[in-house]
């Protein structure tokens, strides 16, 4: 089973990466891992940036929150199409 | 000693002289420096009751005892003085050679009271005073003051001062340093010239001794290293204009004072189109590796702005007032550091009017002909010139601050008002970021985002952001602690992230400079025993339960777009966090201070009396 969630890219690896959104097909069970993974593939030039070299998960730079509300980690959770991840800083405030 | 001076330089405006005042070792163990420090020398020398504008509310310089040691972000200064704004504890940061050259004077800290007769600038160098005549100073902007004043004495002269805003008696002047850095929040500036004070220059040759160099650089030149890895990378590239983009999507972004949490022209304003479309450079204060200032220009020939750029300021001058017009954000924020004025403060209350021209609360008559709509760009350079000159009705209604304009202008206009305790909201919706809706409402110099962090807990699955429970109590008031040691050594906040045990690694620092043998746990003390120090400043000053609260938007309006829509804060759950809150702090359940928790922070000697006011 899989989801088609939509992946928005903020901040640095916005300005890197020059992608605003990007389409994902991902485990309908998924974690951060899975998600970075993804990500790497879909822009490598975030490897090293929001996504580790290794791609096995997200930089601790960034996080990932869905759907505007939980946030993503280690912890596999549901996805379902149409939903919406919101990658950016880790660095809250300012 | 080692670390400090052990001293405060008084300087009476009024009588015209200066005198040291010892700092003995208790003192600078209890409250360490910084905000800690200031707080403290307020506390003292401010009479109960003291008019914030009069010759006897002291403004109080404090620096740190990590000031010179070169460690990474430790070039700080605190700023405190009885606010104008709040009528309560004001206290501000700012930060990079004023500090070094400040403590290399010889104190620790100064505290200037009284008035001088005519405008002044104080000259401290070395251990020497000296009152000069500013009345060539007066009407310049912060930015052209400091030029004029390093060029009169020299270059090796650092400078805080005032722009027109401060001059005249705009309750949220902040007041300025090294080329517009400002110590921004709660109207030192208006304190600094209600003195007659335009300027203050430092220089000194005497730098404090550290109890163990050797250790101290191998400790910083790690810290140095890390401040360069990911725990700073935003703040490194994008800087915290990137905010914008992510608070809107997480519903967070206060927009046209606070009636939406999301902003419809985020696109065009965002902290990536800005950096995008105008960045200049990087720059740091001194003794920084991390380099957080976005330097943003627009325009070209003599039209040219060349300044800095947080979130804070372009929320405040952007989403929060409707406008999404990048270059005139742009502008408004540097005509706020170059008139010396807090681009919150100011942005809020020109929220505030602009729902009252919509409302038809304010004319054209009261604008003196400003067509105050939300998102009318063109008003906003003219409204900001109207407030730092107090020119006209709508200048001099706006330079109080929102609160003391609703109280002016009346017809239920104070519902509209944003402030906790008369100092206007942060970029944060309360609503939809819970923890940090209770940090608002019980901070101690009104609605501060700096004083907790309590945002981190939001922004994270620590909690539910949009329910409100006990456990943030606890979260609020540990943040305040951290935030206080923070801000009393000083670090950076923007280095909080980098350490990998922060209150082992500050007590280390703060051993190797000073020879004490200070533990993490006395460290946490201390956070707790300055919050409470503040607390009781402002119970002196006629604090009531009544002010740990929200403005009244945010407890009966739910959201109403985003994806917080329908999500809102009852005065029943802002309640239960509050007490929630003061039983964390071991208060009573009216948010008293027990004599019991004040000697077990060693506060005993201080009487918390009521003033009545």
């Amino acid at each position: 089973m899989t989801a088609r969630v939509s992946v928005e890219i903020f901040g640095y690896a916005r300005l890197v990466s020059g992608a605003r959104e990007v389409a994902l097909v991902l485990p309908s069970v998924a974690g951060a891992s899975e998600l970075a993974d993804a990500l790497g593939r879909a822009l490598p030039s975030l490897v090293g940036v929001a996504v580790s070299e290794d791609g096995g998960g997200l930089m601790p730079s960034y996080t990932a929150n869905l759907n505007g509300a939980a946030f993503m980690g280690d912890a596999p959770v549901s996805l379902a199409d149409g939903d919406r991840v919101f990658i950016f800083s880790s660095q809250a405030g300012g | 000693m080692y670390g400090y001076h052990g001293a405060a330089l008084i300087v009476d405006l009024t009588a015209q002289r200066a005198w040291r005042e010892p700092l003995d070792d208790a003192v600078l163990r209890k409250f360490i420096g910084g905000t800690g420090l200031a707080s403290w020398l307020l506390y003292k020398h401010c009479p109960p009751g003291a008019d914030p504008l009069g010759p006897e509310n002291p403004l109080v310089f404090a620096c740190s005892p990590l000031v010179g040691s070169r460690l990474t972000t430790s070039s700080k200064f605190a700023v405190a003085a009885k606010s104008p704004l709040t009528g309560m504890i004001g206290d501000s940061l700012s930060s990079s050679f004023l500090a070094v050259e400040l403590k290399r004077t010889g104190v620790d800290a100064v505290v200037i009271t009284g008035r001088a007769e005519r405008p002044t600038l104080l000259v401290i160098e070395d251990g020497e005073v000296r009152f000069e005549d500013a009345t060539t100073l007066m009407g310049m902007s912060a930015l052209d003051t400091e030029t004029a004043v390093r060029a009169r004495l020299g270059r090796r002269f650092r400078v805080a001062c005032i722009g027109q805003a401060g001059e005249n008696g705009v309750l949220y002047a902040s007041i300025a340093n090294d080329g517009g850095r400002q110590a921004g929040r709660t109207g030192t500036g208006a304190v600094m010239g209600s003195k007659n004070l335009k300027a203050i220059a430092a220089r000194g040759r005497s730098p404090t001794a550290v109890f163990d160099g050797e250790r101290l650089n191998v400790v910083g030149r790690a810290l140095s290293a890390k401040s360069l890895g990911p725990a700073t990378e935003k703040y490194r590239t994008t800087g915290t204009m990137a905010n914008i983009a992510v608070f809107d999507r997480l519903g967070a972004l206060p927009t046209r004072n606070f009636q939406q949490s999301t902003f419809e022209m985020t696109d065009d304003v965002s902290g990536e189109a800005l950096y995008e479309g105008h960045f200049v450079k990087n720059a740091h204060c001194a003794n920084c590796t991390i380099g957080c200032e976005k330097i943003l220009s627009v325009g070209a020939g003599a039209s040219k702005s060349t300044g800095r750029m947080e979130y804070e300021s372009a929320f405040a001058l952007g989403p929060l007032v409707g406008v999404g017009d990048r270059e005139t954000i742009i502008r408004a924020s540097h005509y706020c550091d170059a008139a010396g004025m807090d681009t919150i403060s100011a942005g809020g209350t020109i929220a505030w009017a602009m729902e009252c021209f919509e409302s038809g609360l304010l004319t054209l008559e009261d604008t003196d002909g400003l067509d105050l709509r939300f998102g009318n760009a063109g008003v906003l350079l003219p409204c900001l010139e109207a407030i730092a000159r107090r020119r006209g009705r709508l200048g001099a209604l706006l330079a109080d601050g929102s609160r003391m304009a609703a109280s002016a202008l009346g017809g239920g206009s104070d519902a509209w008002a944003m402030h906790v305790k008369g100092l206007e909201l942060p970029g944060y919706e309360p609503r939809s970021l819970k923890t940090m809706a209770l940090a608002l409402a019980v901070s101690t110099r009104g609605a501060c985002h700096n004083r907790s962090s309590a945002y981190e807990a939001d922004f994270s699955n620590a909690v539910n952001r949009f329910e409100a429970d006990v456990e943030r109590g606890r979260i609020t008031a540990d943040g305040e602690d951290f935030s206080a040691v923070l801000d009393s050594l000083i670090w950076c906040k923007f280095l909080r992230k980098a350490f990998d045990d922060f209150w082992d690694e500050s007590a280390d620092a703060l051993n190797l400079i000073t020879g004490w043998d200070v533990s993490a746990d006395e460290l946490k003390l201390a956070g707790e025993r300055i919050n409470n120090l503040k607390k009781l400043f402002n119970i002196r000053e006629g604090w009531t339960h009544d002010d740990d609260t929200l403005p009244a938007r945010a407890l009966t309006e739910p959201l109403p777009d985003g994806v917080g829509a329908g999500v809102g804060l009852s005065e029943g759950d802002l309640s239960m966090m509050v007490s929630a809150y003061y039983r964390a702090r071991g208060w009573d359940e009216d948010g008293g201070i027990p004599a019991g928790k004040l000697a077990e922070l060693g506060l005993g000697g201080l009487v918390a009396e009521r003033i009545p006011v």
